[in-house]
């Protein structure tokens, strides 16, 4: 029997969704633009069977996969869980047997040896085939017409790592992707195996180094010659996960390292910075100017995620849980192990920014992100009061000249990650569309929200209109027509 | 209406304290409008109409001084988020960090 009755979280809006979804011919508010045709494909989590322990994570929810696709004006939704052998066990059994966030000891002795990833995190597109990724283990491709999922990815064996991040880096004017897995030879290991792979998606390089602690190294850097590599105060330790906790907790004094490492270089040219209480979790971009190495995130000052607590049992502080846009220097001529940081945006704002992908590694000029601006009208009567949680804007943060360009999504609104989309392949940075899905908490439903990157105070030029909520995301990304095989 | 935030709740805290004021003061008996008679959505056409009508319209206030029209009312919406309103930070975010 399935009862989320005793979820206090999990109620109205945010109350799992738990079905697979076909709407063909979707319901359309403006105009479709005829230069988009491909697919925005979501992935996030929903609870297929509710968690055995108020105290786990919400990134232990089973994968969901699903799709808005683009053609010739027509758009279509599909959704679909992520069938790895942990939703097909449980589902076998009809109860979660899986316990925690990332802590096998606690799951049920008949899936010992079952991969209990959820595979909720990132799709990715690459060479020819789609995945769903998420830090705990390997790829698993996806079907990019049906979304059925067909099983996990290896490279013909050629990558080692027992696990691959959510946050793998495509080379823009290589092609190549730039990918790793940290705890990569197993459970509570400090190593970390970095890989260059083709756009025919075979493995050409392997690093392998060690990092000065164990942590959640969920994102990378990519410059045209560096790796930059975040690790920052999520701690573990194989007693924390016997005693039955969730895979991280929170050490405020334990320091933010960054490595840098040349991408032709091996583990011995890699350097690590050190520097003050920080959570790095995701990136917009990084670049190499001469001996600087710089990268440009949202940053937290400290850890944003209450469900990895503190490990002195001190409370988890909110006010210390917002990411502002920085900058990051690491000068490789200097002689101590010190960087620089700049904020260069005064308000916080999501931490799931994103770039011109074509831009990636390069000199840049625009960011995008969701954010909260609180001059907005919230309209409580109708959508309830969220007392000014809601991300309602998605703005353009021009580094150049720190100006700001948004777009507010609506009243009753809250927006998702963004996605951007080049206009063409030749066009200038930034012309193009912004995309990402809205809530629609007055109207109970889910509103992919398309609107003119360069033009963002206008409104949106179109919105998709499903008549459910659709899963959550935790990313989306944008694949055009000629990067999957699609029907 | 300007950018400056002048909410519905800012609106309506705004307006209790001055009638408290005024109520005391005993000056104006007329400003004695109810915050009931106020509220959004629930603006009274016999009882406002010699005070003006006020309506809120994407959380923002709308004075009508004539007092001859109609107040807006808008549509009753799911109030989705309501359910979970009432939690911490700390247990909203615990579920909803990506929101």
């Amino acid at each position: 029997m399935v009862d989320f009755s005793n979820q206090p979280t999990m109620k109205g809006f945010f109350a799992p969704t738990r079905f697979e979804a076909d709407v063909y011919d979707c319901e359309v508010t403006g105009r479709i633009p005829t230069d988009i045709n491909g697919a925005f494909v979501r992935l996030g989590g929903d609870w297929l069977y509710p968690s055995k322990s108020a105290d786990d994570s919400p990134f232990n929810m089973d994968g969901y996969v699903s799709m808005f696709r683009f053609k010739n004006g027509i758009v279509d939704f599909k959704g679909r869980w992520v069938k790895t052998p942990r939703y097909v066990a449980d589902r076998a059994a009809h109860k979660q047997l899986f316990g925690v966030y990332r802590n096998p000891f606690t799951d049920d002795p008949s899936v010992r040896n079952l991969d209990r990833t959820v595979s909720n995190t990132t799709p990715l597109a690459f060479a020819g085939k789609l995945f769903t990724l998420k830090e705990d283990s390997l790829p698993y491709e996806i079907n990019c017409n049906t979304l059925e999922t067909v099983g996990p990815w290896n490279f013909h064996g050629k990558y080692k790592s027992l696990t691959f991040t959510a946050h793998p880096k495509v080379d823009p004017v290589t092609g190549e992707m730039i990918c790793y897995g940290y705890e990569a030879t197993g459970l509570e290991t400090n190593d970390v195996f970095l890989y260059t792979v083709n756009k025919k998606g075979e493995v050409t390089r392997e690093v392998r180094f060690k990092v000065p602690y164990i942590s959640m190294v969920h994102d990378i850097g990519l410059t045209q010659k560096h790796v930059i590599i975040p690790v920052y105060g999520f701690v573990t330790s194989m007693d924390r996960l016997k005693e039955g906790k969730v895979h991280w907790g929170w050490d405020s004094k334990a320091p933010s390292y960054v490595g840098v490492i040349p991408r032709d270089g091996d583990a011995k040219d890699i350097r690590w910075f050190k520097g003050p209480e920080r959570a790095t979790v995701h990136t917009l971009n990084a670049r190499t100017e001469g001996e600087n190495v710089i990268l440009e995130a949202p940053i937290y000052d400290s850890n944003p995620f209450p469900f990895f607590p503190p490990v002195d049992g001190s409370p988890w502080d909110p006010q210390k849980a917002r990411a502002y846009i920085r900058r990051n220097t690491f000068n490789l001529a200097s002689k101590d192990d010190g960087f620089t940081e700049e904020k260069l945006f005064p308000m916080n704002v999501s931490d799931l920014g994103r770039v011109d992908d074509r831009y990636l590694s390069l000199p840049y000029r625009y960011a995008f992100t969701a954010y909260g601006d609180r001059d907005r009208p919230f309209d409580e009567a109708r959508a309830g009061n969220l007392r000014g949680r809601v991300n309602n804007c998605y703005g353009r943060f021009d580094l150049a000249t720190g100006k700001l360009n948004s777009y507010f999504a609506g009243d009753t609104h809250s927006l998702q990650e963004v996605c951007f989309i080049p206009r063409t392949n030749s066009s200038e940075e930034g012309a193009g569309y912004i995309i990402g899905v809205a809530s629609n908490y007055a109207e109970m439903r889910s509103e992919l929200i398309i609107a003119d990157a360069q033009h963002l105070e206008e409104g949106d030029v179109a919105r998709v209109i499903l008549p459910f909520r659709a899963t959550a995301q935790v990313h989306g990304r944008w694949v055009s027509e000629n990067e999957l095989p699609f029907d | 209406m300007p950018r400056s935030r002048l909410t519905r709740r800012n609106f309506l805290t705004t307006l209790a304290a001055a009638g408290a004021v005024l109520r005391s003061l005993a000056l104006f008996p007329a400003a004695a409008i109810s915050l009931e008679t106020l509220s959004a959505g629930n603006a009274n056409d016999e009882s406002c109409s010699r005070s003006g009508v006020v309506s809120f319209h994407m959380d923002r206030p709308y004075f009508d001084q004539t007092g001859i029209s109609t107040p807006y009312y808008p549509p009753s919406g799911a109030r989705s988020a309501a359910p979970v309103a009432h939690l911490s930070e700390t247990a909203f975010r615990s579920e909803y960090c990506y929101l």
